[in-house]
């Protein structure tokens, strides 16, 4: 790394340290005004960061199992990506407090119902009893606190050793040229990836779906694990943007590195509006009164135009956007597709996790701007933090890099 | 040859033999550079950037995001000539305009029709099935297909001179140049 690049990822660092650091503020102030809203505009945030980091992963083991270029360039920053995991688990902590704790005075006046929590009414016996006709004794052990904070660990533990196993072998080949190493990459990356997406699919149902513990799907976690990828690789396009004409990234940054990745988005986008309309049509179709309520809850008091937005920003109008390859190609174009598409993300978990908070319909606190800001400024800072602390090349990765682009940069 | 009459030249063409892609970019350049504009490559491989160099534009794209729009609508007007005009059935209560039900039909035909365009649009425009090529008389075509590259320049191009058209061609370094003939 020379001087430039160290001086500019030090600013960028530095920005997003005082961004997050503003947006914490934000937070601390929140929580002590209004604890209730402080967990829900938390919750919602927490999961495009945990996208970032774990979108990396998944990332990473799809380039080893299927190869090519785009993972080849991206492939420092989702290593970075993968190191912030750990972090992630810093940040989960306030979901553990709320799945262990209760508020204090009974939330009944806050149109809860029966019995007190934080967001997961799974958590309250009170709420179990109220509803045990539907609510068994299996599903209250299931979604109790200290079994979803155990749980939580556990996921938590799989996808770190996951992980920096690979990092591991990753760097072992890069230092060493072993095959075997490289070889491991890929072995770890199969079945790696299928225990991936189970743990990622139950984390889904245990801290977003149980906001509503009645209503179950299980194309839901495949929905976020979807977005993951998506936040991903809107995010290595924007960061690469940032640094294409800096050592090493000037190298192979160009135009077929952002069509590739903008390619995926592309892909990614489409996989995210097929999920989501699944889940839709089938429940749509069943019109059963333990699912649609969810629909009908997202699609009136004011929710409708967050749906509206969805199909417009999230899909219709990237998706022609990202048709044209002129765009995909353009590095100065296409980093505002991807930052559309990383508020849109946020955009979606809000509608997919916050309405059962708001029983008067649509109503955005400060602190859901306030939420998201502090959590991806915090997660911007610690990853490159991350990323700066490992080389940002190899001698072997960058003979990699030249085979890869072949002829295609005379 | 000082025979050829005025309209119809005496051959199709003039073929230049290279060894490699790279040279073959550089004799097309040149070539462009010239002046030609009825010029055709043929190699054993795709080469990167030549489609540029040839000033070859692909329509393609267009006309299957017009077919896909097009499978579209057909879809859903499919759709509802059925639910809503034809054969309207209550099912559940639901509106005869059931338009999530019509959203997997549309998305089939839209695939349907795009893909449709995408072959018999290629097909038009590269003007395949084409049963004889006056390129396929030169012997040595045959390693079109494994090793050679060809620069082909048509005696159509309003540049072409049989004199000249062949110099030029020979200061391009080429393994061989051929005359193909009709």
């Amino acid at each position: 790394m020379n001087d430039q690049t160290r001086a500019k990822l030090d600013g960028m660092q530095r920005l997003a340290l005082f961004v997050g650091v503003a947006g914490l503020i934000g937070l601390v102030i929140g929580f002590t005004q209004n604890p209730h809203q402080f967990f829900q505009s938390y919750l919602f945030a927490f999961f495009i960061p945990l996208g970032f980091a774990l979108g990396s992963l998944g990332m990473t083991m799809i380039n080893y199992l299927t190869g090519g270029f785009w993972g080849l360039g991206a492939r420092r920053i989702f290593q970075a990506g993968i190191r912030t995991i750990p972090f992630m688990v810093l940040l989960f902590l306030p979901l553990a407090y709320a799945m262990l704790t209760h508020p204090e005075a009974a939330a009944g006046g806050d149109g809860h119902g029966a019995g007190s929590w934080w967001l997961y009414p799974g958590t309250d016996h009170a709420f179990a009893e109220a509803n045990r006709k539907v609510f068994s004794p299996e599903k209250e052990l299931w979604l109790s606190g200290p079994f979803m904070v155990g749980r939580a660990a556990f996921y938590f533990l799989s996808w770190i050793i996951t992980g920096f196993w690979i990092l591991k072998n990753a760097k072992k080949y890069d230092e060493t040229g072993d095959a075997k190493a490289d070889g491991m990459t890929r072995l770890i990356s199969g079945p790696g990836f299928l225990f991936f997406f189970l743990t990622m699919t139950f984390a889904a149902f245990d801290w977003a779906m149980s906001v509503q513990p009645l209503w179950f799907s299980t194309m839901y976690g495949v929905i976020f694990i979807v977005g993951q990828g998506l936040s991903t690789l809107a995010f290595a396009i924007i960061f690469l943007s940032r640094v294409k004409h800096l050592e090493p990234f000037k190298h192979f940054a160009k135009p077929n590195l952002f069509a590739d990745l903008a390619t995926l988005m592309f892909a990614t986008v489409m996989l995210w509006a097929y999920t989501s309309f699944s889940q839709f049509l089938i429940i749509w179709s069943a019109n059963l009164k333990e699912e649609a309520p969810w629909y009908v809850l997202r699609t009136s008091h004011g929710w409708q135009a967050i749906a509206i937005g969805l199909l417009v920003l999230h899909f219709a109008l990237p998706f022609f956007l990202l048709l044209m390859r002129r765009i995909k190609k353009d590095a100065s174009f296409v980093p505002f597709v991807a930052a559309l598409l990383i508020v849109m993300r946020f955009v979606d978990v809000y509608w997919q996790v916050a309405p059962p908070f708001q029983p008067d319909g649509l109503s955005v606190h400060w602190l859901d701007f306030a939420a998201p800001v502090a959590l991806t400024g915090i997660w911007v800072w610690y990853f490159i933090g991350r990323l700066k602390a490992h080389p940002l090349t190899s001698p072997r990765q960058e003979l990699q890099l030249e085979a890869a682009l072949g002829g295609a940069h005379h | 040859m000082s025979s050829a009459s005025e309209n119809i030249q005496p051959i199709y063409g003039y073929l230049a033999e290279y060894s490699d892609t790279e040279p073959l970019i550089a004799a097309a350049k040149a070539a462009r550079a010239e002046g030609f504009q009825m010029m055709e490559c043929y190699s054993p491989m795709p080469v990167h950037g030549l489609p540029e160099v040839l000033g070859y534009k692909n329509n393609v794209a267009l006309l299957v995001l017009v077919g896909g729009i097009t499978g579209m609508l057909v879809g859903f007007s499919l759709c509802y000539w059925v639910s809503v005009l034809q054969y309207p059935l209550n099912i559940g209560g639901r509106p005869f305009n059931s338009w999530p039900a019509f959203v997997v039909p549309m998305f089939e035909t839209t695939i349907l029709f795009a893909s449709l365009t995408a072959v018999f649009g290629m097909l038009a425009l590269n003007g395949l099935p084409q049963p004889y090529h006056p390129v396929f008389n030169v012997p040595r075509f045959d390693e079109a297909t494994r090793s050679r590259f060809f620069l082909l320049i048509a005696s159509s191009d309003p540049k072409f001179d049989m004199v000249k058209t062949r110099e030029f061609l020979t200061r391009l370094a080429p393994l061989s140049v051929d005359e193909v003939p009709h």
